[in-house]
């Protein structure tokens, strides 16, 4: 498929959700209370940048975002290498990191609260447990499936263990670590607006719990559409990051393809 | 020097069922030699590449190199597998350069072998591109420069060229063949390719299937430098046919598999997995027991010795055995009876010999292969009876019918009985000549043998089944090309395969009267090797 056509079909399907809202809220259908037209929606996101400082929110959220995932990231892609190299260390630690991966981080919140106070501290520690549990899973099945015959063929060439796994495991394996990242940004958003949604005086999802409050569902609205954006932002750098870093990934794909 | 000593490997299922990939396995190998494993696929050979590598350890036995015994993986003995398995996210210099750069090497020292190596393989313009980007050909290349910058003392070749088309193959290997005579490192190759191996090897190691055994160490003595032409070479055919001979026969007895029965209450017949059993294998195919209500169930069984013990213990109810077999048998155990006579070899099974010999009287003094207690031996006896020759005129020697044929190719013996599916490997591979056949001979029919006692407790099944044997020779003679295309695969042969097999047998149901004369020459040869005592009433053979 050509870049165009995918943009166009990807347009149109925005298009489709935006005028069945448009109808449902013009038509009466629903109430302008509970579902705002999209265009006051659009009015009530440029105030709240103009008229709110809305930016100052939008700031601290990437802030909290981004330290919780990179604390994720330092934790969780070591501790996946691991369970992805041998059956013992995966026994050892995969059924804990399942246990917990199933329990749902809002359960954990009042116990954060309780141990880490409502600062920056514990919003970012939300975010980083949110991603941790998921990450680690997703890179040990991506080094898992590094093919035998490439580790048995750096052996033959003299590699030692540690060198194959850093010579050989990891690099193979890294385009598909980055795409685990890329999925796992999904996860760090939503421990981001748990983290604001209770106990919180700033960030985008403070501003939407507060707006709530007041009654200004257009706010709400417009608020989750500016996560959606940025989310959006996020997963195109990557696949932007991707394209550029692993070369070799998009040949091996044509490769295959031929 | 590698020294290969009593290897063997079994592998361990999950379901904790174990396999023996390659069973005492013995093998020398000199420094600089090229060495070639061949054999069916279900030999082992990879696992025995593993075992030199150090990738994996032995069950039994162990690898010396040069009086240190292998325990690990090292990098003095590179391995290339068919895939080429080069690491993608290297550029094709990377690649080559990956095991100096473990070394700690100097920059410039890398990149002066790298390059070295780049121009030997003729990729030197490539070198920045990545693997995946290139031809099955020129990555292999890449992988074979990979482990050689290495400084490899022994390339281990796992189906080198399996992945590449026949042109770059063969291109291939001419580049490999120069290679080694160059670099003068010992190689160490597994392949099917038979002309492959002759061309590249020094000795070629012929394995047996299911477990991999050494069949045969052949010495490949052909002049080098080796150009492709030297296909054409007599000795280079002869070689070839000699060990294809051996690897076909490997891999019909490697689809020949013992079975057991699990059911109690249907009927189960044993047979011998060969074209004469064309009738029950096309019924069990077509749907022909079901369709008449009759529960019965195929158990193949290959050795003569537990064949008879299946029937006396009631582990199966009918045997396939021939008629002479069936005279034997009936004069030691009275209880049993011929259910049904349902064909004649007619050519099937045939006594050959080497062109020296031009009839059976010359035979006396000679060396026969045959399998001793077997058809082959009764046919024997029938035919040098006819000339007024007895088994102590000749030396007899046991021999499988698999390798009777490479036997007499290889001048073990002078004559030897063989039968389908080996019979027309032997003519095709041999200069061999058909002495007596059962075309002129016509005593070699199959039966099944049934227990009087099974007779009478199952009489109603047993009359159904004669019904479906012969309802299923009307449609093997009526649908001959879609009857054979189904059961060429019980018999692990091609459809032309079958159908030239086909051809030296005549299908019927054959009354007893039909068989007297038969009946009464058998009886006649047996009681004069006193193999039996004495006539067995003729009216008593078959049940009624």
């Amino acid at each position: 498929m050509t870049k165009g056509k995918y943009i166009t079909l990807a347009s149109i399907s925005f298009i489709v959700v935006l005028f069945f809202w448009w109808v449902a809220s013009v038509s009466g259908l629903v109430k302008d209370f509970f579902l705002p037209n999209p265009f006051a929606v659009a009015d009530s996101i440029v105030k709240l940048f103009i008229q709110h400082n809305f930016l100052k929110d939008v700031g601290i959220s990437l802030f909290r975002i981004l330290s919780g995932f990179v604390i994720a990231i330092i934790f969780g892609v070591p501790v996946g290498i691991l369970i992805g190299l041998n059956k013992k260390s995966e026994a050892l630690i995969e059924p804990i990191v399942d246990f917990i991966r199933y329990t749902p981080i809002p359960a954990f919140l009042p116990l954060f609260i309780l141990w880490f106070g409502i600062g920056e501290l514990e919003k970012i520690i939300v975010i980083a447990v949110s991603v941790f549990f998921q990450l680690v899973l997703m890179v040990g099945n991506s080094v898992s499936e590094t093919p035998k015959r490439i580790i048995e063929s750096a052996k033959t060439l003299g590699a030692t263990n540690w060198q194959i796994v850093i010579k050989v495991i990891y690099p193979f394996a890294k385009p598909r670590i980055f795409d685990d990242l890329r999925i796992s940004m999904g996860w760090a958003w939503a421990g981001l607006m748990i983290a604001e949604i209770v106990g919180s005086t700033s960030g985008i999802g403070f501003v939407i719990i507060q707006s709530q409050r007041l009654l200004q569902t257009a706010n709400v609205i417009g608020a989750i559409i500016i996560v959606g954006i940025l989310g959006l932002i996020t997963d195109f750098i990557f696949k932007f990051a991707h394209k550029k870093y692993f070369p070799w990934i998009i040949k091996m794909d044509h490769a295959e393809n031929k | 020097m590698l020294k290969i000593n009593n290897l063997s490997k079994s592998f361990t299922h999950s379901d904790k069922s174990i396999v023996k990939a390659i069973d005492n396995i013995s093998v020398e190998i000199k420094e600089g030699e090229f060495v070639v494993f061949v054999g069916p696929s279900g030999c082992g050979k990879t696992t025995i590449l593993k075992l030199i590598a150090g990738l994996e350890k032995p069950t039994k036995g162990n690898i010396f190199l040069n009086k240190e015994e292998i325990i690990s993986a090292s990098n003095e003995r590179g391995l290339i597998f068919q895939d080429f398995a080069l690491f993608p996210w290297l550029t094709i210099y990377e690649n080559i350069a990956f095991g100096l750069r473990l070394k700690n090497l100097s920059a410039e020292k890398i990149s002066g072998i790298v390059a070295h190596y780049l121009k030997i393989i003729g990729l030197y313009n490539y070198k920045n591109k990545y693997p995946q980007t290139l031809s099955g050909g020129m990555q292999q290349r890449v992988a074979i420069a990979r482990t050689l910058a290495n400084d490899s003392k022994i390339l281990l070749l796992d189906e080198p060229f399996g992945a590449l088309d026949v042109q770059t193959r063969s291109q291939m290997q001419e580049f490999l063949s120069v290679l080694w005579e160059e670099e003068k490192k010992t190689m160490i190759m597994v392949t099917h390719d038979v002309d492959e191996a002759i061309y590249l090897a020094d000795k070629i190691v012929v394995l047996s299937t299911k477990p991999g055994t050494v069949k045969e160490i052949i010495e490949v003595a052909l002049p080098r430098p080796r150009r492709s032409e030297i296909r054409f070479n007599e000795d280079f055919l002869r070689l070839k046919k000699h060990i294809n001979y051996i690897i076909r026969s490997e891999s019909i007895k490697a689809s020949l598999e013992l079975g057991e029965s699990m059911k109690d209450d249907t009927l189960k017949i044993g047979l011998n997995i060969w074209p004469g059993n064309a009738p029950l294998y096309l019924a069990k195919d077509k749907g022909l027991f079901t369709k008449n209500f009759l529960e019965a169930e195929i158990i193949s069984l290959e050795k003569d010795e537990d064949r008879i013990k299946q029937l006396r213990d009631d582990r199966v109810d009918l045997l396939n055995v021939t008629l002479d077999t069936a005279v034997l048998l009936v004069d030691k155990m009275p209880d049993l009876k011929i259910l049904m006579v349902y064909n004649r070899s007619f050519g099937g099974d045939a006594l050959i010999s080497n062109s020296t010999i031009e009839s059976i009287a010359e035979l006396k003094g000679k060396k026969i292969g045959l399998e001793r207690d077997w058809v082959s031996h009764f046919f024997f006896l029938y035919l040098i009876n006819k000339f007024g020759l007895s088994e102590n005129d000749v030396t007899i020697l046991d021999i499988k019918g698999s390798d009777i044929g490479s036997a007499l190719i290889a001048g073990k013996i002078d004559a030897g009985v063989l039968w389908e599916p080996w019979l027309s490997k032997a003519i095709e591979l041999t200069k061999s000549k058909i002495l007596a056949s059962t075309k002129d001979n016509p005593v070699i029919y199959d039966v099944l043998i049934v227990k009087k006692k099974t007779f009478s407790k199952k009489k109603k099944e047993l009359v159904k089944l004669k019904k479906i044997i012969n309802e299923s020779i009307k449609e093997l003679s009526d649908n001959k090309s879609e009857s054979i295309k189904a059961i060429s695969p019980y018999f692990g042969i091609s459809e032309i395969e079958l159908t030239e097999q086909l051809k030296k047998l005549q299908f019927a149901e054959i009354k007893l009267e039909d068989l007297k004369k038969s009946v009464y020459e058998i009886q006649e040869v047996l009681m004069k090797e006193k193999m039996i005592k004495g006539n067995i009433d003729i009216e008593h053979l078959m049940v009624e």
